[in-house]
């Protein structure tokens, strides 16, 4: 029985050493959403596309204002994409960009607009203030719903009568010289311009 | 008969060395797989919430709130936005153990603020 007992007690000890430095490993599991994925990069491109109302040269601005922040992108916390503008139009009553983004597990397309289309316009002159009045009827497209606000520039916003399907009819008054414009921004912060 | 005896007495001890080795270094490979779910989901979900955005621009913790109840309900979350450096601008909700579903929203309206967003939501 010697033997057993030096067993047991060798056992014990080994037992006890285990204990005292428990080896187990620990792995913990993460996993990425695309859609938070897709989120954070609509974000990034409509960033882009605000700042660049206003500039001259907009396909420069756009593409160092989006590596920018990109630049802001920590690796630890999102994987910075691969980013490739295939289409980006600025124009005053159109604003629309198509990007790519890249990376190691997805490939995924944003594409952003907001335009504006004149479906009607009619003017007739005040004879008492000496003015015209305008009447726009102005449909709005975008890539999801948003609300619009509207501001004139060198002019005043009379009315708004918000129709179906982001259809519009604004009435503005001008002076008979003044070139006006309408200014519609969504919300998001998107801006479009309109001439009246 | 006695040494019959030994031989017995040193193969039951044998015995019960190896199979006690043989489970310490079954026990010492085993690992614990722990699967936390960050709400990866949900947070893009919030993410294309415009009034989310703007609320998490303004620092409005109020509005957060009622954003963050309408789509959980009274389940518990916590929702904690850092600057770029990792300082604390704003926490809210309880503690909660469990991954959290993280971004960078770098701005809006044009500008340059990156803000990060971390959501993590207790698991049923």
């Amino acid at each position: 029985m010697n033997y057993t007992l030096t067993a047991y007690l060798i056992c014990m000890l080994l037992v006890a050493s285990i204990l005292i430095q428990p080896g187990m490993h620990i792995i913990s599991l993460r996993s990425e959403g695309l859609e938070k994925i897709f989120a954070t990069d609509y974000w990034l491109t409509l960033n882009a596309l605000i700042y660049i109302y206003g500039k001259e040269d907009s396909i420069g601005e756009f593409n160092s204002f989006l590596n920018s922040e990109l630049n802001f992108l920590n690796p630890r916390i999102i994987e910075v994409p691969n980013v490739t503008v295939q289409y980006l139009n600025v124009t005053g009553s159109r604003i629309e960009v198509q990007l790519t983004f890249r990376r190691q597990w997805t490939v995924h397309r944003i594409h952003i607009f907001l335009k504006a289309e004149i479906v009607d316009r009619s003017v007739k002159h005040n004879p008492e203030r000496n003015e015209l009045t305008v009447t726009l009827k102005v449909k709005f497209y975008s890539d999801r719903p948003v609300h619009i606000y509207f501001k004139v520039l060198d002019g005043e916003l009379l009315k708004i009568k918000n129709l179906v399907d982001q259809t519009f009819e604004i009435y503005i008054s001008k002076s008979l010289q003044s070139i006006s414009r309408l200014v519609a921004t969504d919300s998001r912060g998107l801006k479009v311009t309109i001439n009246v | 008969m006695r040494g019959q005896i030994f031989t017995v007495d040193a193969v039951a001890a044998s015995t019960l060395m190896m199979t006690v080795l043989i489970n310490l270094f079954l026990i010492s490979q085993m690992s614990i797989l722990v699967k936390y779910e960050a709400p990866e989901s949900l947070l893009g979900i919030l993410l294309k919430d415009e009034e989310f955005i703007y609320a998490v621009y303004s620092l409005d913790s109020g509005r957060l709130r009622a954003i963050l109840n309408s789509y959980l309900g009274l389940t518990p979350y916590n929702l904690t936005l850092l600057d770029a450096d990792g300082g604390k601008l704003l926490s809210i909700g309880v503690e909660v153990e469990g991954l959290a579903a993280s971004t960078i929203i770098v701005g809006v309206n044009g500008t340059v603020n990156p803000i990060i967003i971390c959501l993590k939501v207790r698991q049923p």
